[in-house]
């Protein structure tokens, strides 16, 4: 790499931009690390002048705040990176959606004032459609969710039996009968040590209504879908 | 695909990505305003098929034209079409969702001989009938090109046409023709075929020609239906390469692909005519691309993919003309924008510590080279014009700039080929070794590495070793013991490839069409992804041949005849057949020859024109 070009840029402090963007649609199905890979391609498009590591193969540094699994949606993504000198957020947002795809859209850049490690919850909205689906089954999700719900939970060391109401800090649940439609609005915790992938909230509504079914993959046939719409933080306020 | 409709069985499989399309860079066009639908099949999975350059500039040449709308489809992995089948979900083209069975012409690129049943996994997907000779009026085209259609008689019966040669120019004018007929009323499947392969250059339609065979199984001739038919098709070529078509807004994928990168294309052909290589004789001439048009074209597709890697293309980059120009002029560009240069495919003998120092920043830990054989004496045989030196001197760069590991291609089963040449890998993967303890400033710290990775020989159409039997199994078998016991030092790793896939590989690549009823039969009884290690089942393909009537060993272990009609023979690819046997008896002298810029050698391909080339 040339010297004299990370020299120059070594002269001047970085600081920090906050991106927000939304991976919704067929972008649902784009892992973590692919997103980062396509993330990085689009930054450099842009021009923004960002600051790269050191070492054998220096690289510019992105920081995402909350990893989303493959097949939820986001209206609410943040990305950290370091830059160099004072950015224009809005036309860099205009250059960034110019060369991306409508389903991974740039919302807003900012300085940031908060750390990542201030989001404590995260909001979902979960949309569950069945044939099956039938007047009441609003309330037997309800009702559920009254005692503990206990799920085998993915963790570091392993899988452990977990009840996941202590991780639930409010759920909502509409039937709309003309729609087959179900749907959840849930505040799950965030935190680091305490993160709640929304897909154990599928599962628990799955027990109580049966839907969708686990097994029967027609197409058009039952499915859901998973959007996370704020985080927030300790207090329940958006996080920024 | 749609990911709505099908988003709980995107949520079920490995990789969804492969199917939701969607990418930054994909070509949508309005439907109205399009009169000929073309389907770009590559037959293996999308992170493979996304890869090829091939495709990529194909797909740019089509949708340059107006009412032509290219788009993608790739196979989709197995556990994706055990629920295709069980929903009854038809294959779909990537960027509209549309059924491959509706589109006009369906073409599909032939890169290696393993895709063969791919193809027909994929149009049994789509729902078009396997064979050319069951597919009715509303049926689409199916045409194939791409390197395996120098010898495309093995799928000669799934084909309603073929593509021979560079497709640039070819596949716009076989759309245009489409349209016409379309437009004019005088389409039916037949007329159409026919036109193209009677009108337009470098088409093979193989339904317009009888075979007959002698009572030895070997081909006596083959009959074009009429005396419009072209006994013989010529490959196509770009007469100007320079300012051809090249694809600077390619689609970009989302997923992690196997070469996820630009690709600048710096020269077609290859000087070298190494006697085993098919690549090096079926794209001459050579012709390359100007400095000034490379690195603008390099800088265009920086601005439009943000891409942090260039490689240059080609079959051996240092034989460019002006590689110390267009590497020099790329680096001041390419470092100042944090972009790294990859020069794959290096010869030993170009192999400089000023060549290393501009590719530096590549993410490699190793350095491969390919001698391809193990002594002298059969280097020459096979023309590879590499000598011991030549290594030893690049290794020590790459020792000296600190690296420990080195790997090296061999091959064996080559024609000539003696246990002495054998016994010569292990020895010079040993004064590799041993020359990394003569560099004084090598890197201490860790001990050296040398792998040796080991091929098998695969006579392939249109060599000067093209007529030569593959050895055996089991003489294959004990080579690779032979080798294995000789290598003691255990610095020295050793793999070798699997002589069963090089052996199904080599009744392809010189079958005939009586293979294709095998090929079909291999496809019902479950062969799909050959290529893939863990689909690959050579003992069915065994049972298949034998239940189908095909000797193995007519194809693959048999020394051709000289006079021999060959199935290939109805290509005329440039280079010429009296070209091939002077060098197969250089090669029996163990005798190299000039490469093309040190003297031509009279091969046949400028025959083919091509401004810019490196012959007279």
């Amino acid at each position: 790499m040339n010297e004299s070009v990370l020299n120059e840029r070594k002269a001047e402090t970085p600081s920090t931009l906050r991106i927000r963007f939304s991976k919704t649609g067929s972008l649902q199905f784009i892992s973590h690390l692919d997103l980062m890979r396509t993330m990085m391609r689009l930054l450099i498009r842009s021009g923004l002048k960002m600051w790269y590591s050191e070492g054998f193969n220096p690289h510019p540094k992105l920081v995402f705040a909350l990893p989303l699994s493959i097949g939820a949606e986001s209206v609410c993504e943040l990305l950290d990176v370091r830059v160099y000198g004072d950015i224009d957020c809005e036309d860099l947002i205009r250059r960034l959606n110019e060369a991306s795809t409508p389903e991974l859209k740039f919302i807003e850049a900012y300085v940031p004032e908060r750390k990542f490690k201030d989001i404590a919850y995260a909001r979902y909205e979960i949309t569950v459609y069945s044939q099956n689906l039938k007047k009441g089954c609003d309330n037997a999700v309800t009702e559920l969710f009254r005692s503990p719900v206990i799920v085998s939970k993915r963790t570091k060391s392993g899988d452990h039996d977990t009840d996941i109401v202590p991780f639930v800090r409010s759920l909502s649940v509409e039937f709309d009968a003309d729609t087959h439609e179900l749907h959840v609005n849930t505040v799950l915790s965030a935190a680091p040590d305490n993160y709640l992938n929304p897909e154990y909230i599928v599962e628990a509504i799955r027990r109580a209504t049966g839907a969708p079914s686990d097994e029967d993959f027609t197409p058009g046939g039952d499915s859901y879908s998973i959007l996370r719409t704020e985080m927030l933080d300790s207090e329940g306020q958006i996080f920024r | 695909m749609d990911y709505k409709k099908y988003s709980q069985i995107l949520k079920h499989v490995t990789k969804p990505g492969r199917y939701t399309g969607g990418e930054i860079g994909q070509v949508i066009k309005n439907k109205e305003d399009i009169r000929c639908r073309f389907a770009f099949c590559f037959p293996d999975t999308y992170e493979i098929g996304m890869s090829n350059l091939g495709v990529r500039i194909l797909y740019g040449v089509l949708n340059e034209m107006p009412d032509v709308w290219c788009e993608r489809v790739y196979a989709p992995w197995t556990d994706m079409a055990e629920y295709m089948r069980k929903y009854s979900i038809p294959l779909t083209a990537h960027e509209s969702g549309d059924k491959v069975a509706d589109f006009d012409i369906v073409g599909f690129t032939l890169q290696y001989e393993l895709c063969y049943t791919n193809v027909l996994y994929m149009l049994d997907l789509a729902g078009i009938p396997l064979l050319a000779s069951e597919r009715g009026e509303d049926c689409p085209i199916i045409i194939g090109g791409g390197p395996c259609t120098y010898n495309a008689e093995p799928v000669a019966d799934f084909f309603d046409i073929f593509s021979i040669g560079e497709g640039e120019e070819a596949l716009p004018e076989l759309c245009r023709l489409y349209i016409k007929m379309k437009s004019d009323g005088t389409y039916t499947r037949s007329k159409f075929l026919y036109e193209a392969a009677t009108t337009l250059e470098g088409f093979y339609v193989p339904s317009l020609y009888k075979v007959e065979y002698k009572a030895d199984g070997t081909i006596k001739s083959y009959i074009p239906a009429d005396e419009k038919v072209p006994a013989k098709i010529k490959k196509r070529i770009v007469d100007d390469f320079d300012t051809s078509y090249y694809p600077t807004k390619p689609v970009m994928p989302f997923i992690e692909t196997v070469h996820d990168r630009i690709m600048l294309e710096v020269y077609r052909g290859c000087i070298r005519g190494c006697r085993f290589c098919q690549a090096g004789m079926v794209y001459r001439p050579v012709r390359d691309r100007t400095v000034p048009t490379l690195c603008c074209q390099a800088k265009e597709l920086y601005e439009n993919t943000g891409y942090d890697e260039i490689s240059l293309t080609s079959l051996s980059i240092s034989d460019y003309s002006d590689i110390d120009e267009l590497t020099n002029t790329l680096v001041e560009w390419s470092d100042a924008n944090m972009v790294s240069l990859s020069l794959p495919s290096l010869r030993v003998d170009s192999f400089t510590k000023e060549l290393m120092d501009k590719v530096s920043s590549v993410r490699t830990s190793g350095l491969t080279f390919a001698p391809e054989a193990g002594t002298q004496r059969l280097r020459d045989a096979i023309n590879k014009n590499v000598y011991e030196e030549d290594l030893m001197r690049a290794v020590r760069v790459a020792f000296e700039a600190g690296k420990n590991s080195v790997k090296l291609y061999f091959m064996i089963g080559l024609p000539t080929e003696t246990d002495e040449d054998i016994i010569g890998i292990a020895k010079l993967a040993k004064a590799v070794i041993d020359e990394y303890y003569k560099t004084p400033n090598r890197n201490k710290k860790r001990p050296p590495q040398v792998t040796i990775s080991v091929a098998c020989f695969v006579p392939k159409p249109f060599t000067p070793f093209q007529w030569e039997a593959q050895n055996t199994r089991e003489e294959l078998a004990r080579k690779q013991q032979l080798l294995g016991d000789n290598i003691t030092d255990s610095r020295i790793r050793y793999t070798f490839h699997d002589s069963r896939t090089s052996h199904i590989e080599a009744v392809f690549a010189r079958g005939d069409r009586r293979l294709s009823a095998a090929i079909l039969e291999a496809y019902r009884r479950g062969s799909c992804f050959d290529a893939w290690d863990e689909h690959f089942d050579y003992d069915r393909w065994l049972s298949v041949f034998a239940d189908t009537g095909i000797d193995v060993a007519f194809y693959a272990n048999r020394e051709l005849g000289e006079d021999e009609v060959l199935p290939w023979d109805i290509i005329d690819c440039g280079v010429k057949k009296e070209f091939l046997l002077r060098e197969r008896r250089r090669a029996y002298e163990s005798k190299p020859s000039p490469n093309c810029r040190e003297g031509c050698l009279g091969c046949g391909a400028n025959s083919l024109g091509g401004m810019r080339r490196c012959c007279p």
